[in-house]
């Protein structure tokens, strides 16, 4: 395995939310395959840079691409480029300590933070700027950024607004994510009954009948509905979740320099159940929100890479994982392979399908293999590139440490978030 | 080693939950308890004179649920019952049903193990990603009328998750929430759904 970062595990490190740490559990799993025979991992070894794809296909039998989706959609609107406007990805990676990321210094959002987009990783996000700095001490989260979270919610920090372009029914959210907002005695979680209900048109009331989730969901949001009375008067911060809406504009500052708000149009709802698309109503008044910052979560985008091929829909052309490639032995799995939709449970399946795909190649192949000269001399060039491979028990070590540190603080772990640093201490 | 796949043994940093869903964790076992459970459970027949798996109780963790959730807060200390506790526990016969292939087998569980917990105990392949902690859905099991009518049902935690399973139907539960019960559960048969399987196992 080779791993960009003297860290692994992806998103399972960077990306689950700090204060969701059983669903890290799967690191347990991790470990027992780095402990199986025939398993090495080479951290601090970036592909392009370190080792070429060229020199891998070369030198194994097979290569499995699982470089995930490091790019982000964008909204393309005017004011975009504002200061104050930052991608979901980064945003999350500052947080939870990526070393890429950490020295990200988001806007001050003052009174209200805008979130764009209808998924968890919108909650999340939303969830994380309301919660309580002293219960949010305790998980992995990154120090400086919840100081810096704190230190917004002292300024005045009251309401993140949740805005997806349609209703409840088709929100990406599930219900785990939505049923907990109201768990926390500082936040208070509101929709409007109007959207609410303009959520439910007669097609979308067809896809909820069909889903047990969505049917399941319709309770969360009806007593989300009742706080919404309480908006004016309750001294919790508020996740106001916003359907039916889309952003048409980042407003500039007062003095032009940051985000000062956003312009947000009606959508409704058009088309047959299952596919029905959001389009702007026609006679609506657009709805400027005063904030201070926009996150952009409207999903992640696979990045092109030499050697990877991409369709014209920015998909890897595969069959079951099988790279379509003339060369063979080239394999996909995760989120660059299927894109970047799915949770830890997709990505299980996804990856045995590879998996399968790979074993059967090599079983069939029959005859003798090309000959290769072997993984040592990948390892070799690796090792002549410069940098400091990092075996899994060096992580192991880092881990240790991190965990350490974190209870000295009172937290279950306080990551180490620059690379530098990890390599001096191995 | 002839287990290679059996989740770590080392003590993890203590996110484990307390309270209403506090649930054993199988790969919190020091190393010679876990090699003692799997050449136990190859022998079968004696699995009710075996040492028991001792329950681990943290204290002061993650409250699931709760308004006062914390997450992360590392624990005290963890108690460990005496594995005195679990000698003598009824023993009751499941059989695991594994859809993709029809194959059964059936095995001796103690009352008061989780489904999950049982799986795992006797190597039957399933996935239990998150720990047994319902925080994902991959111990995802189906179960028969009858015997999912005779059960209390899943509370909202368990329920949100199996939401998210593969192929989950009326009669669906997730493993690491069904606490076997002596009588109740005697001949329960438990179907595993093909997307469940363990390739680690």
């Amino acid at each position: 395995m080779f791993e960009r970062l003297p860290t692994p595990f992806g998103l399972v490190r960077f990306g689950v939310a700090p204060d969701h740490p059983e669903v890290k559990n799967v690191i347990h799993d991790f470990d027992q395959v780095a402990s199986t025979e025939g398993f090495r991992f080479f951290g601090n070894v970036e592909l392009g840079v370190h080792v070429s794809l060229e020199a891998l296909r070369e030198h194994y039998d097979a290569v499995v691409l699982c470089t995930g989706a490091q790019g982000e959609r964008l909204l393309n609107i005017p004011g975009e480029h504002l200061q104050g406007v930052v991608g979901a990805p980064h945003f999350v990676q500052w947080y939870n300590g990526h070393p890429d990321h950490v020295a990200l210094r988001p806007q001050r959002p003052g009174s209200a933070a805008a979130v764009i987009g209808q998924g968890n990783v919108a909650l999340d996000i939303a969830r994380i700027l309301t919660r309580s700095p002293e219960e949010l001490h305790a998980t992995d989260i990154h120090g400086a950024a919840l100081a810096q979270i704190a230190a917004w919610q002292r300024d005045g920090l009251q309401t993140v607004h949740v805005i997806g372009r349609r209703g409840f029914i088709q929100a990406a959210f599930t219900n785990k994510e939505l049923r907990e907002l109201d768990t926390y005695d500082d936040v208070l979680p509101i929709v409007d009954p109007a959207e609410l209900a303009l959520s439910r048109n007669a097609a979308s009331e067809q896809e909820l009948s069909k889903s047990r989730m969505k049917k399941r969901s319709v309770d969360i949001l009806e007593k989300m509905a009742r706080n919404f009375a309480d908006r004016g008067t309750t001294s919790k911060r508020i996740v106001h979740l916003r359907f039916l809406s889309s952003p048409c504009e980042v407003l500039p500052s007062e003095d032009g320099s940051s985000v000062g708000g956003l312009r947000i149009h009606r959508n409704e709802l058009q088309g047959e159940p299952g596919q029905q698309a959001a389009v702007r109503s026609s006679g609506g008044e657009a709805e400027d929100i005063a904030c201070g910052m926009v996150v952009r979560s409207v999903g992640f985008d696979i990045t092109p890479m030499e050697g990877l091929p991409l369709d014209g829909r920015k998909r890897v052309p595969h069959k079951q994982g099988r790279v379509e490639d003339a060369a063979g032995g080239l394999y996909v799995a995760g989120w660059v392979k299927r894109g970047p939709t799915g949770i830890i449970a997709s990505n299980i399946a996804d990856a045995q399908e590879t998996a399968g795909r790979l074993l059967a190649d090599l079983s069939s192949r029959g005859g003798d293999p090309p000959a290769r000269a072997g993984p040592s001399e990948v390892e070799a060039a690796v090792r002549a590139s410069g940098t400091r491979v990092v075996s899994y028990e060096d992580w192991r070590r880092l881990e240790a440490e991190e965990r350490r540190r974190g209870e000295a603080d009172g937290k279950s772990a306080a990551k180490i978030t620059d690379v530098g640093e990890m390599l001096r201490l191995l | 080693s002839s287990w290679p796949f059996w989740p770590s043994t080392s003590f993890p940093a203590a996110r484990l939950a307390s309270g209403p869903r506090a649930r054993p964790r199988a790969d919190s076992l020091p190393a010679a308890m876990s090699a003692a459970l799997r050449s136990a459970s190859a022998a079968g027949a004696a699995i009710c004179r075996r040492v028991a798996a001792p329950s681990l109780v943290v204290q002061g963790a993650v409250a699931r649920g709760s308004s006062a959730r914390v997450a992360g807060r590392p624990s005290p200390a963890a108690t460990w019952r005496p594995w005195a506790a679990h000698h003598g526990r009824p023993c009751i016969t499941v059989t695991f049903v594994k859809a993709e292939t029809g194959g059964e087998t059936s095995i001796t569980a103690k009352a008061g193990q989780t489904v999950l917990e049982v799986a795992h105990e006797h190597d039957i392949d399933i996935e239990g990603a998150c720990g047994g902690e319902c925080a994902c859905s991959t111990c995802h099991i189906i179960l028969e009328q009858e015997a999912y009518d005779g059960m209390p049902e899943a509370d909202d935690d368990e329920a949100d998750m199996l939401d998210l399973a593969a192929g989950v139907c009326d009669t669906s539960r997730l493993g690491c929430c069904i606490k076997l019960q002596k009588g109740r559960d005697e001949g329960l048969r438990i179907t595993i759904p093909a997307a469940a399987t363990n390739l680690l196992g």
